[in-house]
């Protein structure tokens, strides 16, 4: 039987900022540690619930517990040593690598097609639907997998939750800036691909939607868990 | 060089640790058991220090851990490493230097 202290105790630790991975470490060990307290005083002849509430006792609260990992730097995560940059820089330089990382795919690629390109004919309709995937691509879906995955971290570590809307802000905010286009023609010169950055008073509006958007879609996966997580608890109380 | 104030209170659960294991690998339960026997039930460490230590000392690579099955229990057992080795070799020379010190200023105050 799972002791219901021992749930709380990785909550606590997990809350605390100690590493997922020495989280399940430490539960595992002094789970088996109380375990091998209650045999001794089995053994001894005492009944299994005076066993077990003496060795609750021997093993002391799990306050005391905690405190004894918060006070070991080494065993805190990253995250929570350094959370403003973790949750502020990460997130945008996580965006750039993957940006400039796909975009140098593609160049790549359409570079090694040049001499396919220039026999082949590309509808403006369909030159225009590319176009339009590389601005979803780079200006909705990889903003919203790098703010969803670094507000599921924070989540998953029990971070204080300004730091991965933080995370969220930063990343929508940047990318309502930028601008992206892939112009991918047959014939002569066969293409190219662009990006670029820009500030303008006319489109301030749409990227302040373009933000919000954003925003609300990269919140709504953590905004889901913490739902349930709450409801758990209700339903267990 | 020994270091010339050693935080010799703070790192008694590492060396007490390092000690027993430098005799052979134990696991948690068995080294808080070894504590209080060695030292005739003088000196405890409490669970909330013990595995603390445990898992900051392999972090810093001065011990290594593996599972292993025993009575039909999945144990982690500990040893030392070889730097845990040189640690704890100087631990020791920082608490023996230590203790002369305050054994030397305690007979002074007694003799004073």
């Amino acid at each position: 039987m799972v002791d219901q202290r021992f749930n709380e105790l990785r909550e606590q630790l997990l809350r605390e900022g100690v590493g997922a991975r020495h989280v399940r470490r430490a539960v595992s060990e002094i789970e088996q540690h109380f375990r091998q307290l209650i045999d001794e005083r089995v053994a001894r002849g005492m009944s299994e619930h005076d066993a077990r509430i003496e060795a609750h006792g021997a093993l002391g609260t799990n306050r005391i517990l905690v405190q004894g990992y918060a006070a070991q730097p080494e065993l805190r995560t990253w995250s929570r040593r350094w959370p403003a940059i973790w949750f502020t820089l990460m997130p945008l330089a996580g965006y750039l690598a993957l940006s400039v990382t796909s975009m140098v795919v593609l160049v790549t690629v359409v570079h090694h097609m040049t001499n396919t390109l220039r026999h082949v004919h590309i509808a403006p309709a369909m030159s225009h639907g590319i176009d339009l995937a590389a601005r979803v691509l780079f200006l909705w879906f990889f903003p919203w997998l790098v703010a969803a995955v670094f507000a599921f971290l924070a989540y998953r570590r029990r971070v204080a939750r300004h730091w991965p809307i933080a995370a969220i802000a930063a990343v929508s905010v940047f990318v309502s800036f930028l601008n992206v286009s892939l112009v991918l023609t047959g014939g002569d010169p066969p293409g190219q691909v662009g990006a670029g950055i820009g500030v303008s008073m006319d489109s301030l509006p749409a990227q302040a939607v373009h933000a919000a958007i954003l925003a609300a879609l990269a919140y709504a996966p953590l905004w889901l868990a913490m739902r349930r997580v709450r409801q758990t608890g209700t339903a267990a109380d | 060089m020994p270091t010339k104030n050693p935080a010799f209170m703070s790192g008694v659960p590492a060396l007490i640790v390092l000690r027993l294991l430098s005799e052979r690998e134990m696991y948690g339960y068995e080294i808080a058991r070894s504590i209080k026997l060695a030292t005739h039930d003088a000196l405890s460490l409490g669970e909330g220090v013990l595995y603390p230590a445990l898992h900051a000392l392999e972090s810093r690579g001065l011990l290594r851990a593996r599972s292993r099955r025993a009575d039909g229990r999945m144990r982690i057992y500990y040893s030392l490493t070889a730097r845990g080795k040189r640690h704890l070799a100087r631990l020791t020379e920082d608490w023996r230097r230590m203790s002369r010190s305050v054994d030397s200023l305690l007979g002074g105050a007694a003799h004073g």
